[in-house]
């Protein structure tokens, strides 16, 4: 992870927050934007229960990367969403691991954030847009391995999206009992609340990255149960 | 099971798929004849599409997925277990009550229900192309040896969107006239370890994000479920535009011959669109040898597409093992990549 920035945001607003911190993050990294050939976006929530295009592609669009016909020499950018709750966070990252060695790109763009859907939803978070530049090299914080754990899954414990007939509005509704696990911190070893939202995940662990000059064990408990735990080196 | 976050050469290959559709079939003239159309518009004539399937009572996007999951296990000789990595693409993840699914990830529950305990699970949202951009994450887990066997699966229920485009009034919103090409469905694959290299390629992958308001899907503000908006036209351009470079230059980076590809499918919008792309390709490539345009009766299925041909010319004959498929695949955002894969052996006899 060359370069990283967190914001709070407000309810809304997640595109303009996630560009206005990519450009610095970009500049940050001592790279050009269109040097960024894979963009990964990892969230739940989107405005107004958006499911097509990928958020990502709007990120793409609005840092004008790439943003051109394909040529048999052009330079090109990719852009898709992960999503797994809370650790959505961990698959970003791991997805970035996965395509970037295969792109003719040494630079990709990780974003995380959540928009309240609707006005009609109840909305107890606190939104961090989150944004980071990855590279294939470089001296920044390096993502070792990415495990992955279900055997504490509640298959019952569920966020559904859905139209209130009576207020004539899209809201959620979380479904089963969850007893949330506190935010745990010791020397090598990070875990958030589990009512956190991915971006507020990622931004309380940026946090503590220059506190630590070996190893750091960020683990994300999704409100399911499942969770993943990221060893990062320093 | 920790997974290095860069591993090893191996190589990866199809196992199987699996196509699995709704039973109940609708003409498109029960809800798209010329009368209930501006300029009556004959809409089949238009885009070569007779009819979809829509679910029925209970069904959903998991109902579907399942099925088409299930399927595809029964054609390998791989237990649930064995499944180390499940990613769903479907776009709608849509209940037969017109609820979204949200959290956790639908492969949480996929798997959850196929009893395939072990695996990292997660959703990759990449509008019709998310199933192609699946496979490309499944395999390069699978060359870095941090996964062994991996299900990509998808489920669409999108049907509502013809019911959300038919309240409008379609000459004041002409963008939601091709809310009507569409059909419920679901595909599967299974991908495994292989011995033997290239088995399995991908182009590279195109996202031409100035087009990335030309489609939009979201739920509905006044009524329960999704609406979709498409500047169809355009983005129809933006593909035919771009169409013929991607071809040449995802040939090449492939390293394959275009006289050699046994079997090519497009992401068909329509049978229409997909004759239209055809011939830029026969212009810029030459002939093709097998154009599979088989969706007249199954429409525009979203991600699922491929699945869903692929199954068609399977139980038509068409596949025997080892013949080679290339899959272009078209999502809104816009994007744009291929793969080209061996058939799995013992294709021809499938139930």
């Amino acid at each position: 992870m060359l370069s990283w920035e967190s914001k709070k945001i407000g309810y809304t607003g997640l595109l303009k927050s996630t560009i206005k911190l990519a450009k610095k993050t970009i500049s940050n990294a001592g790279i050009k934007a269109d040097e960024i050939g894979l963009i990964v976006h990892g969230g739940v929530y989107r405005e107004h229960f958006r499911t097509e295009p990928a958020f990502a592609t709007h990120i793409q669009g609005d840092l004008d990367i790439h943003c051109h016909g394909i040529g048999l020499d052009s330079q090109s950018c990719f852009a898709f969403d992960v999503t797994d709750g809370s650790c959505s966070p961990h698959v970003a990252i791991q997805s970035i691991a996965d395509l970037l060695p295969a792109l003719s790109t040494n630079y990709a763009l990780l974003c995380i954030g959540d928009d309240r859907p609707t006005k009609y939803c109840d909305w107890e978070y606190e939104s961090y847009c989150v944004v980071a530049v990855i590279g294939l090299s470089g001296d920044g914080p390096k993502c070792e391995s990415i495990s992955h754990d279900n055997s504490n899954l509640t298959p019952s414990a569920t966020t559904t999206g859905y139209f209130d007939q009576i207020i004539k509005g899209n809201k959620f509704v979380k479904t089963g009992t969850v007893e949330f696990l506190e935010q745990h911190l010791s020397s090598n070893f990070f875990q958030g609340h589990q009512n956190w939202l991915s971006g507020k995940h990622m931004h309380e662990f940026l946090q503590l990255i220059n506190k630590h000059d070996d190893t750091l064990e960020h683990r994300i408990v999704d409100r399911s149960g499942k969770s993943t735990t990221a060893k990062w080196v320093f | 099971m920790p997974s290095d976050m860069l591993g090893g050469e191996n190589h990866a290959q199809m196992l199987s798929f699996a196509g699995f559709l709704p039973e109940t079939k609708v003409a498109t003239t029960s809800f798209a004849s010329p009368s209930d159309l501006p300029r009556s518009l004959d809409f089949v004539r238009l885009t070569g599409i007779l009819a979809h399937r829509e679910v029925s009572n209970g069904q959903g996007s998991f109902e579907l997925a399942v099925g088409a999951a299930k399927k595809a296990l029964s054609r390998t000789d791989i237990e649930p277990s064995d499944i180390d990595l499940v990613i769903n693409c479907s776009v709608s993840k849509m209940d037969g009550n017109l609820s979204q699914h949200l959290s956790p990830s639908f492969a949480t529950l996929i798997a959850n229900e196929l009893e395939i305990t072990n695996a990292q699970t997660f959703d990759v949202s990449n509008a019709c192309a998310g199933m192609l951009t699946g496979l490309m994450i499944a395999e390069s887990r699978i060359n870095s040896g941090q996964c062994k066997y991996a299900l990509v699966v998808s489920g669409e229920h999108i049907t509502p969107i013809i019911e959300e485009a038919k309240r409008r009034n379609l000459y004041l919103h002409p963008r939601a006239i091709a809310s009507l090409t569409v059909g419920d469905g679901a595909a599967a694959y299974i991908l495994g370890p292989s011995k033997e290299a290239g088995r399995i390629r991908f182009s590279e992958p195109f996202t031409m994000a100035q087009y990335n308001r030309h489609c939009i899907g979201q739920a509905c503000k006044s009524h329960a479920g999704p609406q979709m908006r498409t500047r169809a036209k355009d983005l129809q351009n933006g593909i035919i535009d771009n169409l013929g470079d991607f071809l040449k230059r995802s040939i090449d980076y492939m390293e394959l011959k275009w006289d050699e590809i046994d079997h090519t499918y497009s992401h068909p919008t329509t049978p229409k669109a997909v004759k239209k792309g055809a011939k830029v390709a026969v212009e810029m490539m030459g002939e093709i040898n097998f154009l599979h345009n088989n969706s007249a009766e199954t429409a525009n299925t979203a991600s699922t597409t491929h699945g869903v041909q692929l199954e068609i010319s399977q139980n038509t004959g068409y596949l025997k093992s080892d013949q080679t498929a290339l899959l272009v695949s078209f999502g809104s955002g816009l994007a744009i990549l291929a793969v080209h894969f061996k058939l799995p052996t013992g294709v021809e006899n499938w139930s």
